[in-house]
């Protein structure tokens, strides 16, 4: 079932002689459960990619369909609606709240929704995140492999139709980094969790379902392992 | 509650610093719009009393009411009380003075009309029965006709009637449309079927209202005898005094006055009288020219300033913690947080900081209030001698309401922008931000000479204020606006005392008596001097003067000086016959004259003669100068011309020292003599004012008033105290500089809310920066010189603006009283200093204080911090 599909998506800064071309007339599409990794050399597009999956930025020209849904079609306020529901993010920098504590960083996006948090589904998912005794930390008190947990588990509490992450491992050491992929794998195999992953290592990319290399903004190699 | 709130809250107790400053600010600018609308509800209390006590405490008075009638007033639903009164009658005054008061009206007063008709009592007591009677002090100084308390007198009164039959009421003048000049009781008018009673006089009130009781015009002095309701029932009509229920409601007051003459007109063709007390009314908000509406409007400005200034700084508190958050406002966006649900968060903030700051500041606004009240009676009950009504106060729900309404909306303002600003914040602005802070190198561009002069902390803080222009902008008008507001209200104050010490220092005397006396000049000059005789042996008085004043005509081509010819040709229509000026000639009594003789160092003879003609001149061109308005010198012999022929006198010596009272600013010359100089004859001169340099003015005061009350041969007296009239200025200027004063503080307290909420989060937001600076090794004197240099830079840029602001407002202020003042503008130094100084006071305690904090910050910690 295609639970991604993405039709001439482009996206452009700037104008005249300083235009730059950050995602130029890209399309492809992912099944649901399929572990995808983008690779590219450095300024080649792929956060700018990623963000437009994500619904967080929005594109110059072209179309995002999740779940046969054309995301961009939705105002502003639908489109937030839509991503805590669908859409989990994981960042580099993890981009937890300060001052909310592990569980209430987690479950922000139910709390947003205002729906009720499954207390057996938060206490499974704090357990598989290795976090049952963190719950009530504040970031700062954690590592950044724990920190970046956190993250994980924020974009998994809703059972997001897709879960996005930035070089999630950039900035950790690679047993930490290792733990984190696993866990991504961990949710992709245990709940056919779609994941697209940005990463420059590729040790990380050799384990996915599939490898989608990026150039100047272009696909130039889509390749399955 | 919901998550979005819960991070609110915990953000404010994370920041509680800056959100108590915040609260702070809130409740200042409450407090300071409660006090205003409190001060205006006591003034309006304080007049609505001041009108109860002198015209009483009722609206309308419905006169001469058919008892069978009363009914439709008393039961009206608009009316809340009522009392009654009665007419008794007219009796003669026997040996009134006063032609057109020949009788006195006899006035009966249930309980409650005696309580609330604004009566005054001087001395001994209300009556309590009908046969008990209190008289009216105009009796004693206006008729002059001695009644003490304690004396029975008998009247014989009767009914008013016009020698055509028709009845006369106290509204009609005596001698009523008679057309004869010489007032004749027999000819017009008298009084008929008279009843005989005894009174005792139990006391003696002040004279009634003249707008409600005892008009100006009335033939009779009102003397008030008490009645119970039961007689009141028994006599003849009555009057019924009303008080209602919304004495504001015009239209509807109208129709009541209305329907009640109709139905009582319908039913027994009685003609009432009303009377409105329009005085209250007023006050009340019942007419059109209501007197307080110029005070609501300055109320209105002063209280649209203090909101403006308000959600101004309010505004910025909001601004800071919306930027403080904007990453995390990203964050929550990206996971799916619409733009609804984070403005309501920063709502919710307003909403939060209302809930203490609003409460905070009323409590505080009613402090204010009471202390102010309390210290504008401490300062005002030794200078009012009469018994006006004290400072009240006065702060109903109405301005506490209005309080709330107002700062409620202050805060909404406030918000609304910094939460719309939130609202719109895109997720990807926030990652981005996060990855690399936006500078345009351009911008943030220094030049050369700055790192020559002030090394690279110089640079690095010039750069800094460049970037965080905007944050700065809010601390320098919060500045600014300060600045301005004191240089031009202190130097408006300090020419306030100026003027009033102007004008009271230099008399030489401090209390001056005026017997008026309406005789032909001679013969009242003669009972004005054993008056002043009396007043002097009385009090034992050693220095006094008093003089007689007649005026001469000089020969202007012949003895005036250009600026004289200058000034009476722009004056007068030039005309040939007009060539001649004014000179005052004045006798002084002669003990004051030798001792001012004295004074001035000149032997004493018979015909000594003292000319003083020193006047200040100013033209439009000219700045204001001393001028002299004759050409003469001592010893010269000029020609005077007077009513009695042209006189030639010798001037002894010119002086521009004038005798008391006199003063130089008055463009005519005066020549001194003395009293028993047979230059021209004291008989044609008019005797003026007794001068007295008293030891104890207010005592004197108090005595001369006394004696003008209780004796009717001084009933004509008028005494004017200078020193207390100084004095009561004086104090009037310094409840004004407490209120100016207490204004610009609480808002420059405002602002410095704002500033050190400014200053403090960018310090802590530039952590992360000063960490690395210092990492790199830069040294702790290094860091604060970089930190001082930035406080002096806008500091002085905040001066820059606001002291020419201040001035130009000041000159402006200046300009607008100018033509009544005779100095000239002066730059007000001190203010200027004095913002200087606390400019550079408020920039430096904020700047040591974050500092201090940044000081103790751990390098790694706040490196690490600003990571997640
Ligand atoms: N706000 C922006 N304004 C102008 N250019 C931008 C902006 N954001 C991104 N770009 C440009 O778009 C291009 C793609 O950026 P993007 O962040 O997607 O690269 P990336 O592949 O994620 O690189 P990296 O691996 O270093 O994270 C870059 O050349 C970048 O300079
Ligand atoms: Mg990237």
């Amino acid at each position: 079932m295609e639970i991604l599909r993405v039709q001439n998506l482009v996206k452009t800064y700037g104008k005249g002689e300083n235009k730059v071309k950050a995602v130029d007339d890209v399309s492809f599409s992912v099944e649901k459960g399929e572990l995808v990794a983008i690779v590219g050399a450095s300024g080649s597009g792929k956060s700018t990619i990623l963000h437009l999956l994500g619904g967080v930025d929005r594109p110059t020209s072209g179309k995002v369909y999740i779940d046969g849904k054309d995301i961009y079609s939705l105002s502003n306020d639908n489109l937030a609606i839509f991503r805590r529901r669908q859409i989990g993010i994981i960042y580099q920098f993890y981009n937890l709240i300060p001052i909310l504590n592990v569980q209430e960083n987690i479950t922000l996006p139910c709390d947003l929704d205002g729906q009720n948090v499954d207390k057996e589904r938060l206490s499974n998912l704090l357990k598989t995140l290795g976090l049952e005794n963190r719950a009530m930390h504040l970031p700062n008190e954690l590592s950044g492999g724990q920190q970046q947990r956190v993250s994980i588990g924020r974009a998994m509490i809703n059972n997001p139709a897709i879960i996005l992450a930035d070089e999630p491992t950039g900035n950790l050491d690679s047993k930490a980094s290792d733990e984190i992929v696993s866990l991504l794998k961990l949710s992709n195999k245990k709940y056919n969790q779609t994941v697209i992953i940005i990463t420059h290592d590729l040790e990380i990319a050799r384990q996915a379902d599939r490898v989608i290399t990026i150039e100047d903004g272009k696909i130039i190699g889509d390749e399955r392992n | 509650m919901n998550i979005l709130n819960k991070f609110t809250l915990k953000s404010l107790s994370k920041n509680k610093k800056r959100t108590i400053v915040t609260i702070i600010g809130v409740a200042l600018s409450t407090a300071l719009i409660c006090a205003v609308a409190g001060m205006l509800m006591s003034l309006k209390k304080t007049l609505i009393d001041t009108e109860k006590q002198n015209n009483g405490s009722f609206h309308i008075r419905f006169e001469n009411v058919p008892k069978e009638e009363l009914k439709y007033i008393e039961n009206n639903q608009n009316i809340k009380g009522y009392f009654y009164s009665q007419e008794i009658g007219f009796s003669y005054l026997e040996n009134s003075q006063n032609e057109n008061k020949p009788y006195l009206y006899v006035l009966g007063l249930d309980d409650e009309a005696l309580a609330n008709s604004g009566l005054k009592l001087i001395e001994g007591k209300m009556p309590q029965n009908e046969n008990e009677l209190v008289i009216s002090n105009h009796i004693i100084t206006n008729g002059r006709v001695e009644f003490k308390v304690g004396d029975t007198i008998t009247l014989d009164i009767g009914n008013r009637v016009h020698n055509s039959g028709y009845v006369l009421s106290k509204y009609n003048t005596f001698d009523y449309g008679s057309s004869s000049n010489e007032p004749n009781i027999e000819n017009s008018e008298k009084i008929i079927d008279t009843a005989s009673k005894t009174y005792t006089i139990v006391g003696i009130i002040d004279r009634p209202s003249y707008n409600t009781m005892e008009p100006f015009s009335s033939p009779g002095y009102t003397v008030i005898t008490h009645l119970t309701r039961e007689q009141i029932m028994q006599g003849k009509n009555a009057n019924i005094s009303v008080y209602l229920k919304d004495p504001s409601d015009r239209t509807e007051m109208e129709k009541l006055i209305n329907t009640i003459t109709d139905t009582i007109m319908e039913d027994t063709k009685a003609e009432v009288k009303v009377i409105k007390n329009s005085e209250l009314l007023r006050f009340e908000g019942n007419l059109s020219d209501n007197s307080l509406t110029a005070i609501y409007n300055i109320v209105g400005i002063v209280i649209a300033i203090i909101v403006v200034s308000s959600v101004f700084v309010i505004k910025n508190s909001f601004n800071i913690s919306v930027s403080e958050k904007t990453k995390q406002y990203g964050m929550m966006s990206s996971v799916g947080a619409t733009s609804k649900q984070i403005r309501k968060s920063v709502l919710f903030e307003a909403l939060f900081i209302g809930l203490i700051g609003i409460p905070l500041g009323i409590l505080c606004g009613i402090i204010a209030v009471v202390v102010l009240v309390w210290l504008v009676n401490l300062l005002t009950s030794d200078i009012i001698l009469n018994d006006s009504v004290l400072f009240l106060y006065g702060l109903p729900l109405e301005a506490i309401l209005i309080t709330v309404a107002t700062s409620s909306i202050t805060i909404f303002f406030s918000a609304i922008i910094p939460a719309i600003r939130a609202s719109r914040i895109t997720p990807i602005e926030a990652i981005r931000e996060s990855k690399d802070i936006k500078i345009k190198a351009k911008k943030i561009k220094t030049s050369k000479l700055t790192k020559k002069i002030f090394g690279i902390g110089g640079v690095i803080a010039a750069k800094n204020l460049k970037r965080s222009r905007k944050k700065y902008r809010t601390t320098v008008i919060s500045l600014v606006v300060s600045i301005t507001i004191f240089i031009a209200l202190s130097s408006f104050l300090q020419d306030g005392l100026k003027m009033t010490g102007y004008y009271y220092n230099d008399y030489g005397y401090n209390i001056s008596v005026l017997a008026n006396i309406d005789k032909e000049t001679q013969l009242a000059n003669k009972e004005k001097l054993e008056i002043y005789n009396e007043i002097i042996s009385n009090f034992n008085l050693t220095d006094y003067s008093y003089n007689y004043e007649r005026n001469g005509q000089i020969d202007l081509e012949k003895y005036g000086s250009q600026e004289n010819k200058d000034i009476h040709r722009s004056t007068t229509d030039n005309d040939a016959s007009d060539n001649l000026d004014t000179i005052e000639i004045v006798k002084l009594d002669k003990n004051y004259f030798s001792r001012y003789l004295k004074e001035l160092g000149v032997k004493e003879e018979k015909n000594t003669a003292i000319l003083t003609d020193e006047f200040m001149y100013s033209t439009e061109n000219n700045p204001q100068r001393v001028i002299r308005l004759f050409n003469i010198k001592d010893g010269d012999n000029i020609n005077i011309i007077t009513e009695e022929g042209e006189k030639n006198i010798t001037i002894t010596k010119v002086t521009n020292k004038p005798p008391m009272g006199f003063y130089s600013s008055s463009s005519v010359g005066y020549i001194f003599i003395s009293e028993e100089s047979d230059l021209i004859s004291t008989d044609i001169c008019y005797l003026d004012r007794l001068l007295i340099n008293a030891e104890k003015p207010n005592e004197l005061e108090a005595n001369l008033l006394d004696m003008v009350k209780t004796d009717v041969k001084y009933a004509g007296l008028s005494i004017n105290n200078i020193e207390a009239n100084a004095e009561a200025e004086k104090r009037i200027i310094l409840i004004m500089s407490i209120f100016l004063y207490g204004f610009i503080g609480v808002i420059t307290l405002i602002g410095v809310t704002n500033i050190f909420n400014t200053i403090t989060t960018n310090m802590i937001l530039r952590s992360k920066e000063f960490a690395m600076l210092k990492s790199i090794g830069m040294t702790k004197k290094e860091f604060n010189k970089m930190i001082f240099l930035e406080s002096i830079m806008y500091g002085a840029k905040s001066l820059l603006i606001g002291i020419p602001l201040g001035v130009g407002l000041s000159y402006l202020i200046y300009r607008s009283y100018a033509q009544n003042i005779e100095f000239g503008f002066r730059l007000p130094m001190m203010p200027i200093l004095l913002s200087m100084l606390f400019v550079f006071i408020i920039v430096g305690l904020t700047m040591k204080y974050s500092l201090g904090k940044i000081n103790k910050q751990n390098i790694v910690e706040t490196i690490r911090n600003d990571n997640i």
